[in-house]
């Protein structure tokens, strides 16, 4: 985005609709920059819950919300904003960051510009509405950023009505706050990193400040080594955001490197800009990172060639991919006809990752399923869209993610419907949940005894690390196989089956039951087969059950009752 | 005194069955070539036993009619003739069939519209009132508030012979195949209904009990299962010191045959008498 370099040392006094717009752009373009970098502040070194990701997704939300207004207001495009990314929130942190924007437009009412002090009012208004939204507050997320940032506002202002002064100061007490993070939050240091959700929120504030500034906002200053955009994994959420470019026909993605000598990195950027959309080229005279959508792929890199040597060459039809994600968001897996309800009925609906699990699913009698959950957070819109479609008034979610249930709560609050979430937080709970589901309960009974449910399963889950760690004495090097009992990482090991018999052990399995593996994408049944017998030689009383799950980066899941 | 007629689908134990003079007609079991009078020529042991190893599902069949006929003809005077739902079984036609060939047949029939103990107990509490001389009206106002009062559910082990017998269809075909499930099921009158689903015997226990417990105070109470004694035995015990105010010890017993094929070994039931204050309307 170009940012109109402001000629200092005038003051800043207010901001109206079209100023807001504008902020909320470059926040956007800067959050979009620095996503692999929040995504890879997770806890545990698991391949999902993406915060970045999260986020942007509903950043990107909201600005589809303003895109093309011209309102002057400022409160209007606030009430905008935050409806916006209310219905596009995804992720806890995606939800918080909309009731952050919800508190926000709250204090702004209908004021055709803000000032200082309504800065400083709103931010406080925005931070108490993320507090409220949350069941538990913690201390050391993006909640206590909010506050920070609130707090920095009233200060700041009876120094200086000036704007640019205060979101200099409201920047830099977010990013001392985030540094704090670990302190405040034990898991965030044992893992030795600070909340991904704080610096979310930190990367957007600091965007706004860029802009004002008149600083580019695609990073170009910036090392490719300090700041790697990752070659990162396709997901249906970049299918997504690139939506709009596909529709104009830019539809491949092309990213490289370029290494070279004395190369112009803003020659290269006119030049490849001209080319196609949404262009990310950013390096100095060595290496150039490129990452663009194109109608041709072949224009981009024959420029390219001419200024240096090609790594890293990535080229990705997202046409077909948005057909793809179209096919998967916009059609319920259980197809309406097939909706099994009279009225009077509760609806069941479930987030599931993976055919196989989706069919375990509808195999229980669950009305409809959300697709993602692991790789992909639904959105609350998500929620509702399908909460539109059900022909009942009653409906149960099951979101079977932790990162979920917050954007579910919120879709049960927005949706019209009678609408109660069992905060399920892994596949197995979710199975649970609905295997306790009695139609001839109603709504209220049918909750309660599908969250009972969720208490009485064990879940297992087998991922490769993502990047090496410590955390409470289970020491994890990068690629190694980790174990997750219950959300929490609890063993490594070299080998997938090794870790599975460590989950066993602690999960007591010599006391239990039946051992439900469901086998992800990637995964053979004659291996999980053979696993099964392993189990079955060293617990014999043990009833073993395969399934196929289909589920992505998850080796196994595993159900143990 | 009004003779009393029921069929092995009872499950009535031969001791309570000769102390209270109910007669009870044995149904027919068929493995394969061979056909054996249920209760008298296979005994339930023998019945799981051949249930587990036999290739080809058991098969049962009602008495003939030439045998209703004979039964009544030999008993004569008054009969109340009680049995298995007719929703599930032809029995009840068959035997109104055998009735119509003896003209001297003093037959009333009445459909408990349940099965095993569900059925066991309203033919007790007739047998009983038929013991205090009761009229034939009477018994049928006993019937038909203990068909009121009757519970029976069950916790299946296993869906698999369930599907194999291609009984019960609707209900089954809400849990696919995909995982092994155990459903916690209630016999009402002629219908079976889904209460819960579990993946655990643990859990199945622990539900039957709870709902057992639900019910509220009980007037009698039986365990039934299906090559599960010991654990029967377990859960009576525990039903003995928990439930106050049972009118009569409980009864523990096999479940008949005809349910045995659909539902397997391992399973577990109870058969409820829910006390009278409780179900006055």
């Amino acid at each position: 985005m170009a940012a109109e370099p402001k000629k200092r040392p005038e003051k800043l006094l207010h901001v109206d609709g079209q100023g807001l717009k504008r902020l909320v752009e470059a926040s956007l373009l800067w959050l979009r920059y620095h996503q692999p970098n929040i995504n890879a502040l997770n806890v545990f070194p698991v391949p999902d819950g993406d915060t970045g990701t999260n986020m942007l997704l509903t950043m990107q939300g909201a600005w589809h919300e303003i895109e093309h207004s011209t309102e002057e207001n400022v409160g209007k495009v606030a009430q905008q904003v935050a409806h916006g990314a209310l219905m596009g929130a995804r992720g806890n942190s995606g939800v918080i960051l909309s009731q952050l924007w919800r508190g926000f437009a709250r204090s702004l009412d209908s004021k055709p510009n803000f000032g200082a002090i309504d800065l400083a009012h709103a931010m406080r208004e925005a931070s108490e509405t993320a507090y409220k939204g949350v069941l538990k507050p913690v201390e050391g997320t993006i909640l206590t950023v909010s506050r920070a940032v609130a707090e920095a506002s009233e200060t700041a202002r009876h120094e200086d009505d000036d704007l640019l002064f205060i979101l200099e100061r409201i920047v830099s007490a977010a990013k001392e706050t985030v540094a704090e993070t670990p302190n405040l939050l034990p898991v965030l240091k044992q893992a030795g990193v600070v909340d991904s959700g704080g610096q979310g929120l930190t990367v957007i504030l600091e965007g706004m400040l860029r802009h004002l500034h008149g600083e580019s906002l695609d990073a170009s200053h910036d090392r490719v080594s300090e700041a790697p955009i990752a070659l990162q994994e396709k997901v249906p959420a970049d299918a997504a955001l690139d939506a709009g470019d596909v529709a104009q026909g830019y539809s491949y993605d092309v990213q490289c490197l370029i290494k070279g000598h004395g190369m112009n990195v803003e020659e290269a950027r006119t030049r490849i800009s001209e080319l196609g959309l949404s262009t990310l080229v950013v390096g100095d005279a060595e290496t150039i990172k490129v990452h663009v959508h194109v109608p041709r792929p072949s224009a981009v890199l024959a420029y390219a060639e001419t200024i240096g040597r090609l790594y890293d060459v990535v080229v990705e039809d997202m046409a077909a991919q948005y057909q793809q994600y179209l096919l998967g968001r916009s059609t319920p897996t259980v197809p309406t006809p097939a909706y099994h309800l009279k009225p009077g009925n509760i609806a069941t609906l479930a987030v599931a990752p993976g055919e196989g699990l989706t069919r375990v699913f509808q195999s229980l009698g669950t009305t409809a399923i959300v697709p993602g959950g692991q790789t992909m957070n639904p959105s609350t819109q998500d929620f509702v869209k399908l909460l539109e479609t059900i022909p009942v008034d009653q409906a149960i979610l099951l979101p079977n993610n932790g990162n979920v249930v917050m954007a579910a709560r919120q879709a049960a609050e927005v949706s019209r419907k009678q609408v109660i979430v069992v905060p399920s937080k892994t596949i197995p709970q979710g199975i649970a949940a609905m295997l306790a589901f009695n139609d001839q309960r109603d709504l209220e009974a049918n909750a309660r005894a599908m969250e009972d449910a969720t208490f009485h399963v064990l879940t297992g889950e087998i991922t490769t690390a993502t990047r090496a760690i410590e955390y409470n004495g289970v020491k994890v090097a990068e690629g190694h196989i980790i174990g997750l009992l219950n959300d929490e990482l609890t063993a490594a090991n070299e080998t997938i089956e090794e870790t599975l018999f460590t989950l066993l052990e602690q999960m007591k399995a010599e006391n239990l039951e039946i051992v439900t593996l469901y086998y992800g994408n990637g995964i053979l049944l004659a291996e999980a087969e053979v696993i099964g017998v392993a189990i079955n030689t060293k617990y014999a009383n043990l009833e073993i059950e395969i399934v196929e799950g289909g589920q992505p980066h998850y080796y196994y899941i595993i159900s143990a009752e | 005194m009004i003779s009393i007629v029921t069929d092995s689908t009872s499950d009535i134990p031969p001791d309570i069955a000769r102390d209270l003079q109910i007669t009870v007609i044995p149904a027919h079991v068929i493995f394969g070539e061979e056909s054996f009078d249920d209760g008298v020529t296979l005994t339930r042991e023998e019945f799981y036993r051949r249930l587990k190893t036999s290739k080809s599902l058991p098969t049962t069949s009602t008495p003939s009619a030439g045998e209703f006929a004979e039964l009544y003809r030999r008993i004569g005077g008054e009969i109340v003739s009680i049995h298995v739902a007719a929703r599930w079984s032809s029995l009840l036609s068959v035997a109104q069939l055998g009735a119509s060939l003896v003209p001297e047949a003093r037959v009333t029939f009445f459909d408990s519209g349940k099965l095993a103990m569900g059925l066991g107990w309203q033919v007790i509490l007739a047998a009983r009132a038929a013991q205090q001389g009761k009229s034939v009206a009477d018994l049928l106002q006993v019937l038909k508030d203990a068909k009121r009062r009757t519970r029976l559910f069950a916790a299946l082990d296993t869906l698999e012979y369930l599907r194999r017998s291609g009984r019960v269809n609707a209900l089954v075909a809400r849990f696919g195949r995909l995982l092994s499930i155990k459903p916690l099921i209630e016999v009402g009158d002629g219908e079976v209904t889904l209460i819960d689903r579990v993946r655990t015997r643990r859990a199945a226990l622990d539900r039957l009990k709870a709902t057992t417990y639900a019910l509220g105070p009980l007037q009698s109470l039986a365990v039934l299962h299906t090559a599960n004694l010991e654990t029967a035995l377990a859960l009576a015990d525990e039903f003995a010191m928990s439930i106050p105010n049972l009118r009569e010890p409980i009864i523990v017993c096999e479940a008949t045959t005809a349910v045995g094929t659909h539902v397997g070994p391992n399973g577990l039931g109870i058969a409820a008498v829910v006390a009278d204050a409780v179900v006055a309307e």
